[in-house]
């Protein structure tokens, strides 16, 4: 293969074009593009610390930290030792041998994501697959079966099954841990680090690099061994996605004879007792986030059908610009009926076949053409103008608005959807005042926007089709300015 | 130096104004633009061990970009397109135009492997390293992805059939 097969001939149409495309004049970026990129980056940062914590059941509702714990009792019962390097070999197995332990996680966030506030100092116990973890104010213990949190401040008592199958999480972790086992095992993955001083002597450090254990998200694992017992005595694991964070396990103590009753499940007199749902284990994968959200944290998801009409209303009443489809399908036939874009003080509203016109409220100007006779009239926005801008941004940008405030409309969660990779909720509507006119609902469970509305009042097949939610809209679609080929016709003051 | 992998604002700072040319040349739409640069940069997120940001920002931003093409082309062909907009006009226009419709009707990686060296003038082997293909197998792919799109631009070539394979 030459390198004259890459390259088209001179003259050539391809070629031609390839040229016309490298030739277009590029304007300047939007000057809020790379502030509304970081503010998506961070939302979906956000996400990513959310899921995560979501996911982490065996210190659900408790800290970061937790991850070290998981990890700590992961290496502690798990594994297996291997050659590579002898004495972290021997180590781990003496580790995974220990009938007890006890330890302290500290763990430090740097450049946390926004609403990650800094963990407390955790205490973990660990006795023949019982496990307790203490912080400040919540104490964890748990059997393997079951979990309950004790909130000593409130003195509330959270009990929980469960599940049979460790967590994602709790999977891949193992599985990380595995690696990091499997990495001693002739691929050269563990580097001696430079001593520390732990209890006054100098302790040798290994540290393995690359440790992935959950998609997206590697660690670096750093030990520090007591060489003559042969144990770990410190354990520094570093995450670096989707937030810098180190948490350092202290181990204090092997093979002790721990306190049964710091295992107890029993709860107190005084407290009150609550039961938790520990969420199924769920496949770990990157979290979605909708395309256009640019900022805001999202919300916890409520999925109580009473308030997904008023919850989406209120969102779409929330959002600055957006797009809005409405279509009629009938037959697999998909007829485009309208589409109206929106920003701040400004509409454009398409009827295909018919007009587009364009509102610019804070410049008081409006743009009409009529798309049969091709003519133009430019004129000053009216009161009644404006009027019909607001009622068409409330009515058709927002016809949940109106569904949310009927008595009438029945909402029923059906099956979950989830077009190109993005979960979205379903719900079907009814209502007495129509009956035999159904409708259905999509929402996004990410940002809580609706994607689409069948809307079976509005006529039959009729779909509103939401998307480029708060997107940076092109300017041009704003434009006032008649376009080439119209007539532009004088407007002339309505009769009385 | 390449930044820390964590360290986005920097990345989103030094890299934008290139991704934004890169996306605004393939889409010829400045929101749409937009659009690709900020999900480039969400997929991002998921890259790991990235030595060269720079090179996968702009692979991203291309993989986008196509997509947003290919999405745009469906829908106008589902669609019956405003009968109110101003024709582009020119030759040149409707050229650029039909080479970005016809990267649409290649496979994915192809049309990446055109997009990255055709029209951002990386060399093959580079852009096989993004793509994940071998310099060899991406110059088999770009060959054929040429010859594809030959065919489709026919239209625009006033002396069809005097380049051949």
């Amino acid at each position: 293969m030459s390198e004259f097969n890459h390259q088209p001939p001179p003259g050539d149409v391809f070629d031609r074009a390839a040229a016309a495309v490298r030739g277009q004049a590029i304007p300047a970026p939007p000057a809020d593009l790379a502030t509304a990129i970081s503010a998506a980056l961070s939302n979906r940062l956000q996400l990513a610390a959310a899921t995560a914590r979501r996911r982490r059941w065996i210190v659900r509702g408790m800290s970061i930290g937790g991850l070290a714990a998981c990890l700590a009792a992961a290496v502690t019962w798990g594994g297996k030792p291997a050659a590579a390097n002898e004495l972290l070999a021997e180590a781990l197995a003496n580790q995974q041998k220990a009938k007890s332990f006890r330890a302290v996680v500290k763990a430090k966030l740097a450049n946390p994501p926004a609403g990650m506030t800094p963990m407390p100092e955790q205490k973990l116990y660990g006795q023949g697959g019982k496990m307790r973890i203490e912080t400040s104010d919540t104490v964890s213990v748990s059997d393997g079966k079951r979990l309950v949190m004790f909130d000593t401040k409130a003195k509330v008592a959270r009990t929980a099954d469960l599940p049979a199958e460790p967590s994602d999480m709790a999977k891949g972790v193992m599985a990380g841990v595995q690696k990091v086992i499997d990495a001693q095992d002739g691929k050269g993955a563990v580097q001696p680090v430079p001593a520390v001083a732990i209890g006054g002597v100098e302790r040798p450090g290994f540290r393995v690099v690359g440790v992935s254990f959950a998609p997206g998200q590697t660690a670096e694992v750093t030990y520090y061994l007591d060489e003559q017992r042969k144990l770990p005595l410190r354990y520094e694991f570093v995450l670096d996605k989707p937030f810098k964070m180190t948490a350092t396990t202290d181990y204090l103590a092997f093979d002790e004879e721990l306190d049964p009753e710091l295992f107890s499940l029993n709860i107190p007199a005084g407290y009150k007792r609550e039961e938790l749902k520990i969420p199924a284990a769920a496949p770990m994968k990157e979290p979605t986030a909708a395309p256009e959200q640019l900022a805001g944290s999202p919300k916890p998801e409520k999925t109580h059908p009473v308030n997904v009409l008023v919850e989406a209303a209120d969102k779409v009443k929330e959002v600055k610009s957006g797009r809005v489809v409405r279509s009629v399908e009938t037959g697999g036939k998909v007829a485009l009926v309208e589409v109206i874009h929106f920003r701040p003080g400004q509409i454009r509203d398409e009827l295909f076949g018919k007009s587009v016109t364009v509102f610019d409220l804070a410049a008081g100007r409006s743009l009409k053409l009529d798309t049969v006779a091709r003519t133009a009239t430019v004129a000053d926005v009216t009161a009644a103008d404006r009027e019909g801008a607001r009622k068409e941004r409330e009515v058709l940008v927002n016809p949940l608005a109106f569904l949310a405030t009927k008595p009438t409309v029945r909402v029923v969660r059906v099956a979950d959807e989830a077009p190109g990779g993005v979960t979205v909720r379903v719900f079907d509507l009814s209502d007495t005042d129509f009956p035999g006119k159904p409708g259905r609902l999509w929402i996004d469970s990410v940002t809580g926007l609706p994607t689409r509305l069948r809307d079976e009042q509005m006529g039959p097949g009729v779909f509103f089709t939401f998307d480029r939610w708060d997107a940076t809209l092109d300017d041009a679609l704003f434009n006032l300015d008649p376009p080439a080929g119209y007539t532009l016709v004088e407007d002339k003051p309505a009769k009385k | 130096m390449a930044p820390e992998p964590t360290d986005w604002p920097t990345l989103v700072r030094d890299h934008t104004p290139r991704l934004w040319a890169v996306a605004v040349r393939l889409v010829s739409h400045e929101a749409d633009a937009a659009d690709c640069v900020q999900h480039a940069f969400l997929d991002a997120l998921r890259l790991t061990g990235v030595r060269d940001w720079s090179a996968a920002l702009v692979r991203l931003t291309t993989a986008r970009s196509l997509d947003c093409l290919r999405k745009r082309y469906r829908q106008a062909k589902r669609f019956a397109p405003l009968d109110f907009d101003p024709p582009a006009a020119t030759p040149d226009g409707d050229l650029a135009d039909a080479l970005r419709h016809a990267l649409t009707t290649l496979d994915p990686v192809p049309a990446e492997l055109v997009a990255l060296v055709y029209l951002e003038g990386w060399a093959v082997a580079d852009a096989a390293t993004q793509v994940g293909v071998t310099a060899n197998h991406a110059g088999v792919l770009l060959h054929r992805a040429r010859a594809s799109l030959r065919g489709t631009l026919t239209a625009f070539d006033p002396t069809p059939g005097v380049h051949r394979e």
